[in-house]
C-alpha cells in the first residue's frame, strides 16, 4: 500500500510541477505496466511535448529579435503584428520614419488603423490569408502617414509561431515612388497613341478639306461672275473652315501643327488673354492676373500660349456659373532633380511656371486623370469639343514643357504649365508689306495627292504663274533638268513616297540655289522646322490653306527673291 | 529473414521479420525504451525487411516500456512513411496503450494507424484494408 500511495504521489507531483511550468520533471514508471504507470508515463510525454513546444517558441521568438535588430536601419519596412488582432508589437525605425510617426505611437495600434480607410479590406484579407496559409503572402497596402500622405507599401507577410501565439512578420517596401511613375508612363503612353490616331486622322482629313476649300472658292468666283447666289458655296467654305479649325486642334494635340517658336514674354500673353476674356466672361466672374515686374521668356509660338491660355480661362469660366475668380500667376521656378523627374517628367532647370487657378465645382480624381484626353468632356452634348485640355496638353508638350492638373471637388482647380525659360526676347520680325498676289513666273507644284495637286496649279494658272506638277521628288527633278526655264519657285509636300520635299530642296540647293521653296503640309515632325523657328530660306504653308493664303505666301516669297 | 536489433550497450531493442506475404512484423523486447539512440537503428532494419517498397505493418509494442519524443517522430518519419502502407499497432497493458495512442494522436504519422488488443485482430485489418 505504502509503495502505492509513493507512486500515485509522484505522479501528483509530477502534474503539480507541469501545471506549473516545469517541463523538465520526469517520474520513471515501475515495471508493473498498470494504470499508474500508465498514469505516469501518458505525464511524462506531456512534459517532453510541452517543452519541446515551448524551446520552440523561445527559438522563434530570439529569430524575431534578431530579425528586428536586423532590420532596425535596413531600408525595409518591418514590423511584427498579433496573428488574431494584427497589433502591431514591434516595428524597426524604418516604418516609424516612413509613417512619419514614433515608435511608441505605432505599437499598440492594429496594422488595419494606419491603411487608408479604402483598403483596409484587403488589408485584412492579406493578413487572414498569412495566418492561415503560414508561407509567405505579397500584397501591396496603402498606408496613411502623419501628415496624411498615402504610401503605397510592396508587403510580404509570413507567419511565425512565437512564445506569445500566432504572429505575423511584415517586411515591405515604399514603391509610392515606383507606382506613380508607372501610371505616369502608362498615361504617356496612352496619350502618345492617342496623338498619333488623331494626328493620323487629321494630317488625311486636311488634304480633303484643301481640296473642298479650294474648289468651294472656284465654285464661289464661277457663282459671283454669273451673277448667282454664292449662299450655298459660301455654307460649303464656312464648314470647312470648322473642319480646319478642328483638325488643326487635333494636330496640336498630336505635336504635329506647324508651329513658329520664337522668344516671347509669358506676362504679354497673358495681359492678351485678360484683355480678350474682359469681353468673353461674365461680370459675376472676377479675373486677377498675378504678374512679375521682370520678363519671363520662353521659346514658344505666342499664338499658342495665347490658345493655351484662352482655353484654361474659358474652362475654369464654365467651372463657375455662379461666379468666382478666375486667376492668372506667371513665376519663375527653379526644378530640382527630384521634382523634375518624379512629377513632370522634366530635366532639371528653369522654368515659367503658369497657373490659371478657379474657384469653381473642380472635378473628381477620375475626371482629372482623363482630362487631357481627347474628346474627353463633361459637358452636356453640343457645349463642348472636348479638346480643349488636349490640345493645351499637345501645344505644352510641343513647347518642351509640361502640364498638370490639381482639381478638388467644391473647391476649385488649378492647371499648371511650366515652360522652358530662355535669356532673352528676339528682336521683332520686320512688317511685312502688302504683296500684289499675281505673277508671270514658273512654279514647279510637287504633290502626291492629285486632287491637291490639280487644284493648287489651277489657283496658280489662275493668279497667272507658269505652273508644272509633279506627284513626288524624283519626277520633280527629272522636270527641272529637262526644262531650260528659270524655275522661280517649288510648291512641294513635306511627305511624299520616293522622294520627299526635303531631299528634293537638298538638291536644289546645290544645283538651282536661285529657286525658292515652299513647303505645304500639316505636319511638323521633320528637321524643316528647326527648333526657335524656321531655318533660313525655308518657308511653310499649312495644309488646308486658302487661294488667297497660297497666291500671298507665294508672292511674298518671289518678291524677297528679287530683293 | 529476420533482423535483430540492439542497442548501443548490446541490449535488444526489437526483431524485424519480413513475412512471406509481404507484411513486416516489428515486435519491441520486453522492457525496451525507445529513444533517439536505438531507434535510428530500428528504422533501418525496418527499411530493409520492406525492401523498398510500402508494406503492411505490425507493431507489436507489448514489450514497451516507454517511447522519447524523438523516437516517435522518427517512427513518422518520411523514412518510414515510404516504407509503410499502413500499421497496426499491438498494445496489452495500460502503459503501451499510452505509448500507442500519443504515437497515434500526438506524433499523427501520415500513413493510416490504428490501435489493436491482439494479433489476429489486426492482421485481419492489414489483410481487409489491402
Amino acid at each position: 500500500m505504502s509503495h502505492e500511495l509513493g507512486r500515485f504521489d509522484a505522479a501528483v507531483e509530477l502534474a503539480t510541477r507541469i501545471a506549473a511550468g516545469d517541463l523538465e520533471s520526469r517520474v520513471t514508471a515501475s515495471d508493473a505496466g498498470d494504470e499508474l504507470d500508465a498514469l505516469i508515463t501518458a505525464l511524462n510525454m506531456v512534459a517532453e511535448e510541452l517543452g519541446h513546444e515551448r524551446r520552440m517558441r523561445f527559438q522563434a521568438e530570439e529569430l524575431l529579435a534578431d530579425e528586428l535588430e536586423a532590420y532596425e536601419r535596413a531600408p525595409a519596412l518591418f514590423c511584427s503584428l498579433d496573428g488574431d488582432t494584427f497589433f502591431i508589437d514591434k516595428c524597426n525605425q524604418t516604418l516609424a520614419d516612413a509613417l512619419e510617426l514614433p515608435k511608441d505611437r505605432i505599437l499598440g495600434n492594429s496594422m488595419l488603423t494606419l491603411c487608408a480607410l479604402a483598403c483596409q479590406a484587403d488589408a485584412e484579407r492579406l493578413l487572414r490569408e498569412s495566418v492561415l496559409d503560414g508561407p509567405a503572402n505579397n500584397g501591396e497596402l496603402r498606408v496613411v502617414t502623419a501628415s496624411k500622405r498615402t504610401l503605397i507599401v510592396a508587403t510580404s507577410v509570413s507567419r511565425v509561431r512565437a512564445a506569445n501565439g500566432e504572429r505575423l512578420r511584415l517586411v515591405g517596401k515604399d514603391v509610392t515612388t515606383e507606382r506613380h511613375l508607372e501610371e505616369q508612363l502608362l498615361q504617356a503612353q496612352k496619350m502618345e497613341a492617342f496623338g498619333r490616331l488623331s494626328g493620323g486622322v487629321a494630317h488625311d482629313f486636311n488634304n480633303i478639306l484643301a481640296v473642298i476649300m479650294t474648289a468651294s472658292e472656284f465654285l464661289r468666283e464661277t457663282l459671283l461672275m454669273n451673277q448667282l447666289p454664292v449662299e450655298d458655296a459660301q455654307t460649303i467654305l464656312d464648314a470647312s473652315a470648322r473642319g480646319a479649325a478642328l483638325t488643326s486642334d487635333l494636330l496640336a494635340f498630336s505635336r504635329q501643327r506647324l508651329v513658329k517658336l520664337g522668344p516671347t514674354d509669358v506676362r504679354t500673353s497673358v495681359h492678351e488673354t485678360q484683355r480678350m476674356l474682359e469681353r468673353l466672361v461674365g461680370a459675376h466672374i472676377r479675373i486677377v492676373a498675378n504678374l512679375p515686374n521682370e520678363p519671363v521668356v520662353c521659346l514658344v509660338d505666342p499664338s499658342q500660349i495665347s490658345q493655351v491660355l484662352l482655353n484654361l480661362a474659358l474652362n475654369g469660366r464654365d467651372a463657375m456659373p455662379g461666379g468666382g475668380t478666375l486667376r492668372f500667376e506667371v513665376s519663375r521656378v527653379e526644378l530640382d532633380s527630384a521634382a523634375a523627374s518624379a512629377r513632370l517628367e522634366l530635366s532639371p532647370g528653369a522654368y515659367a511656371l503658369l497657373a490659371v487657378s478657379d474657384t469653381g465645382t473642380g472635378m473628381s480624381p477620375q475626371v482629372a486623370t482623363q482630362a487631357f484626353e481627347p474628346f474627353f468632356t463633361t459637358k452636356p452634348v453640343g457645349q463642348g469639343t472636348g479638346l480643349g485640355l488636349s490640345t493645351c496638353y499637345g501645344i505644352v508638350h510641343q513647347a518642351g514643357g509640361r502640364i498638370s492638373i490639381y482639381s478638388e471637388v467644391g473647391s476649385g482647380t488649378t492647371v499648371k504649365v511650366y515652360l522652358p525659360l530662355v535669356d532673352e526676347l528676339a528682336p521683332g520680325e520686320p512688317r511685312r508689306a502688302e504683296t500684289a498676289k499675281h505673277g508671270t513666273e514658273t512654279i514647279l507644284v510637287v504633290e502626291d495627292d492629285s486632287g491637291l495637286r490639280a487644284l493648287t496649279k489651277r489657283i496658280l494658272l489662275g493668279a497667272g504663274y507658269q505652273v508644272f506638277i509633279a506627284s513626288n521628288g524624283r519626277e520633280a527633278l527629272e522636270i527641272i533638268e529637262s526644262s531650260r526655264r528659270e524655275l522661280a519657285l517649288v510648291v512641294t509636300d513635306v511627305m511624299m513616297p520616293e522622294m520627299g520635299g526635303q531631299e528634293l530642296a537638298s538638291v536644289l540647293q546645290r544645283t538651282r540655289p536661285n529657286t525658292r521653296i515652299l513647303y505645304v503640309s500639316g505636319f511638323t515632325a521633320n528637321v524643316v522646322v528647326a527648333e526657335g523657328g524656321l531655318e533660313p530660306g525655308v518657308a511653310f504653308i499649312a495644309k488646308p490653306f486658302s487661294s488667297q493664303a497660297l497666291l500671298t505666301t507665294v508672292r511674298q516669297l518671289l518678291d524677297q527673291r528679287r530683293g | 529473414m529476420v533482423f535483430e536489433v540492439k542497442g548501443a550497450e548490446g541490449e535488444p531493442v526489437a526483431t524485424v521479420d519480413a513475412e512471406s506475404d509481404g507484411t513486416v512484423v516489428l515486435v519491441f523486447a520486453p522492457g525496451c525504451c525507445l529513444d533517439s539512440v536505438n531507434c535510428p537503428g530500428l528504422v533501418r532494419a525496418h527499411i530493409a525487411a520492406a525492401a523498398g517498397k510500402k508494406r503492411p505493418t505490425i507493431a507489436d509494442l507489448r514489450g514497451l516500456r516507454s517511447t522519447t519524443r524523438e523516437a516517435r517522430e522518427l517512427g513518422a518519419s518520411d523514412d518510414v512513411t515510404a516504407v509503410t502502407s499502413r500499421m497496426a499497432l499491438i498494445v496489452g497493458n495500460p502503459v503501451t496503450r499510452v505509448l500507442g495512442n500519443f504515437f497515434l494522436v500526438v506524433t499523427s504519422p501520415k500513413y493510416p494507424t490504428k490501435l489493436f488488443n491482439d494479433e489476429a485482430a489486426a492482421r485481419a485489418w492489414l489483410r481487409d484494408s489491402e
